[in-house]
This record gives C-alpha cells, structure tokens and sequence, in this order.
C-alpha cells in the first residue's frame, strides 16, 4: 500500500494539492472555449490546444492498463 | 470540511444526480452525432450546393429568389430569406402557409443566389437526424419538453457544483489521477467518475449552461418581438397595411447602406414576417468577423418608401443565445474541435454511467458518503475531522 497516512499540511496546501490541477485544466479549458470564439487561425490553434488537454487526461486511464498489460506479458 | 458538510454534498450530489442523469445520458448519446449535424446534412444534401462556374458571375435579384422559390408552392407565402453562412451564392427562402406557422410547418428551398434557380427543397423534418435533434432539443414534448430539459441542464449545474465539493474530501491523500486497480471494482470506477468528472468540470458547465440558454430560445425570440422590435416599429402600430412595397432588393441595398461597414447580410423577413412587422422590411445584418458573425444586427426599411426607420443592436439576452449557441455545439473551431467534442462527451458519458454504477452498487457496499466520512478507514476517508 502507497497510500499511508502522511502528516497533515495546513489547509491551503491542501487545498491546493487537491484543486491544484483541477482548477489550471478549469482555466486552460475556459481560455480554449473562448479563443475558438474570438478569432480564426492562431486562436483555433490555441482553443484546440485548450481543449485537448481535458481531452487526453480523460483518455489516460484508458491507456495506462494496455500499458501495465503490455509490461507483464514481456 | 465537517463530516455533517461532506453529508449534505453528498445528498445533494446524489438527488441532483437521480433526478437529471436519464436525461443527461440521453442528452449526451443524441448529442454525439449532432456535433456533425451541419456536415451530415450538407453530405446529405451535396447536390443543392451551388455549383462551380467558369466565369464569377454577379448575383441575381433577391426578389427572383423568392418568385422561384414560391412557384414551387404558389398558394404559400415567403416568410423569409437567408443566406448560408458557410457559402454566399447558397440561399434559403423558407415558404409557408403563413407567416406564424411554426417552423415545422416551414419548408426550406435552396436557391442559388447567383442565378435565382431553384437548388432543391430541404426537408428538415425527416430521418435519423431529425429524430435525434428533436429528442436532443424537447424530446417530441414541444417547448414544454424544451423547458423540462433547460431545467435538467440546471440540475446539472448543481450535480457539477457538488460534485466539485465532494472532490477535495475524496481525493485528499490521493496524487490528481490516481486510479486504483488494486482496491475492488467501485474504488477503480469512483476513481475514473471522480478523474473525469473533474477534468471535463469547465467543458461540462459551459456545454450545459449554453444549452439551457438554447432551451429559451422560443421566449428569448419572444421577448425581442414584443420587446425591442415592438419599440422600433411602434410609430407604425395603428397604420394601415401598405399599399404597394418597394421591391426586397431596393430594401436590402437601403439596410446595407445604412449599417456600419463590415456588415453582410444574414437574412431579410419580407413585410407581415414575425420579424419584421406588417409596415417593413426586416433585413438582419451580421459581422464577418470570427464572433461578430454570430451577432445580428437588425435593420428596419419602412417597406412603402425604402426609409430606414430603425437600426439597432440586438439586446444583450439575444446576443447571450446567440454567443451560446456555438459553445454548445462546438461548431466554431473547424472539425479538430468537433472531434474534442466527441471525446469530451464520451468522457462525460462515462461520468454519468459511473456515476450510476455508484449509486446502484452503494448499498451492497459501504454507502459512498461512508467512504469519505468514516475515521475507520483511512485510506478512503481523506480526514475529514477538521
């Protein structure tokens, strides 16, 4: 088990340790939603890039078990 | 957060999340093909495009456009005309029996611009997509059914908002995008719904927002009519009908002249439209810019001396639809972000079927606020006793 119990950190960094990520995906995606609206060209590129990040994160759990599958037939 | 706070999050994580998450799922399925609505139905519709000509030719009076498009059905009346967005040479005249036949009722020829003949005729009502537009949009209910879903959408807010608080108690002791495999089958699942949901938190809240501004559409449209619309045209109240009209091209060129430069037009409804009123010319302009475009900007022609009476921009409530709309259906950053879209729609799929796996496998295990509450088991209770 790698989840022990760690020493408690004072509520902010907790806070940020939790909604750390969450909240630059939040911010990452809203700029992407927003980009693609306010021009053509860079700001497509920049609302594609914004989008893809939720995008891949939320594909990632499918690829990790292929992954580990992968490594324990080699 | 107390143990008491984690409890009623999660009561109302669970209550919002039973009463909206048929139709979410619903929402969800039906909305991943209609990503590609426009391009189905241009595909399905190849042959009424305007074909390619040797030689730029100019455009054709408007007013042969609507003569062509209602000699196909001469008892109707044209209630508008509109130009594809995509493709100038490409018009739609809508014709009807009259001018408050609801949109169903409304056929949709497309004309080309360049020489006024007659494209095809769209029907709009039929097929697969229009099965699953109308599931998507009131489910066959009409704007009660359109409502109800607008409704849903909100409950859905409350459901992302609680599910954001429920997070920080569960994910606690654990790295962003832990999935456990090692500790049975509803830790791995609630793993997967509480990494996705997270990480689709903006998408989802927008997409679900901006579709429950769409579900006002009907009332939105309303409020213009009797609101701002009514205040243009208001000096025209107790006229008389006009006798004889100047011509649909004269009132365009009029609208054009008068609006700021930059503007090209969107669509015209001719004297007696719901857009328009008995005594003028509707002619809706919009910006060719990336977000202007979106946004209409009417021009008023008094339809018996080509004067405008009024210009203005739509007010703030229709402008809001009219920003909401691509936002929801993600159709303004060419196909790379429609098929975001599709994924992060499959992701929100999974959130929502996860999210039912948790609720129905709650009781055979410990209940779920039980795993973030109880002291007994550390690993699953992030310690919440502050």
């Amino acid at each position: 088990m790698t989840m022990a119990r760690q020493a408690d950190p004072s509520p902010r960094k907790r806070f940020g340790k939790v909604f750390g990520l969450p909240a630059v995906i939040a911010l990452v995606t809203g700029v992407g939603l927003i980009a693609g609206l306010v021009g053509d060209g860079w700001f497509d590129l920049v609302a594609w890039i914004g989008l893809a990040i939720p995008a891949v994160i939320c594909v990632w759990p499918l690829l990790r078990p292929a992954r580990i599958a992968r490594r324990t037939t080699q | 957060m107390s143990a008491r706070a984690v409890r009623i999050w999660y009561k109302i994580h669970r209550w919002t999340s039973i009463v909206s998450t048929v139709f979410l799922l619903m929402l969800c399925i039906t909305g991943l093909p209609l990503v590609f609505y426009h391009d189905i139905l241009h595909w399905q519709h190849s042959a009424l495009s305007p074909p390619p000509m040797a030689e730029p030719v100019g455009t054709a009076p408007l007013a042969d456009a609507q003569s062509a498009a209602n000699a196909l059905h001469p008892s109707e009346t044209v209630t508008f005309l509109a130009w594809d967005e995509d493709d100038k040479n490409l018009l739609f005249v809508g014709t009807a029996s009259s001018f408050t036949s609801p949109p169903e009722e409304t056929r949709l020829i497309a004309v080309d611009a360049r020489t006024a003949k007659v494209l095809g005729e769209i029907n709009l009502n039929e097929g697969v997509m229009y099965v699953l537009r109308k599931l998507h949009v009131d489910m066959f209910a009409g704007i009660g059914g359109q409502l109800f879903l607008g409704v849903m959408g909100l409950v859905l807010v409350i459901a992302i908002v609680s599910g954001t608080v429920l997070y920080a108690p569960f994910m606690r002791r654990l790295d962003f995008g832990t999935i456990r495999r090692d500790s049975g089958r509803r830790t791995h699942w609630l793993d997967v719904h509480n990494l996705l949901g997270i990480v689709t938190l903006c998408w989802l809240t927008v997409v679900g927002l901006t579709g429950v501004i769409n579900t006002w559409a009907d009332p939105i449209f309303k409020l213009w009519q009797f609101g701002q619309l009514a205040e243009m045209i208001s000096a025209y109240k107790d006229k008389p009908a006009p006798q004889s009209t100047i011509g649909i091209d004269a009132a365009l060129q009029a609208a054009v002249a008068a609006a700021p430069p930059g503007k090209v037009p969107a669509f015209v409804g001719p004297p007696g439209s719901l857009f328009s009123g008995a005594h003028h010319y509707g002619v809706f302009l919009r910006g060719d810019e990336h977000v202007t475009a979106k946004l209409l900007m009417p021009v008023l022609v008094d339809a018996e001396t080509g004067k405008i009476t009024d210009i203005r921009h739509m007010p703030w409530y229709v402008d809001a639809l009219f920003v909401s709309k691509p936002l929801h259906f993600g159709d303004y950053g060419g196909l790379p972000l429609k098929l975001l879209w599709v994924v992060l729609d499959i992701a929100s799929i999974v959130v929502l079927v996860t999210g039912l796996y948790l609720f129905f496998t709650r009781r055979r295990q410990a209940p779920l606020r039980d795993e973030a509450a109880s002291a007994q088991t550390p690993m699953l209770n992030p310690g919440l006793a502050e």
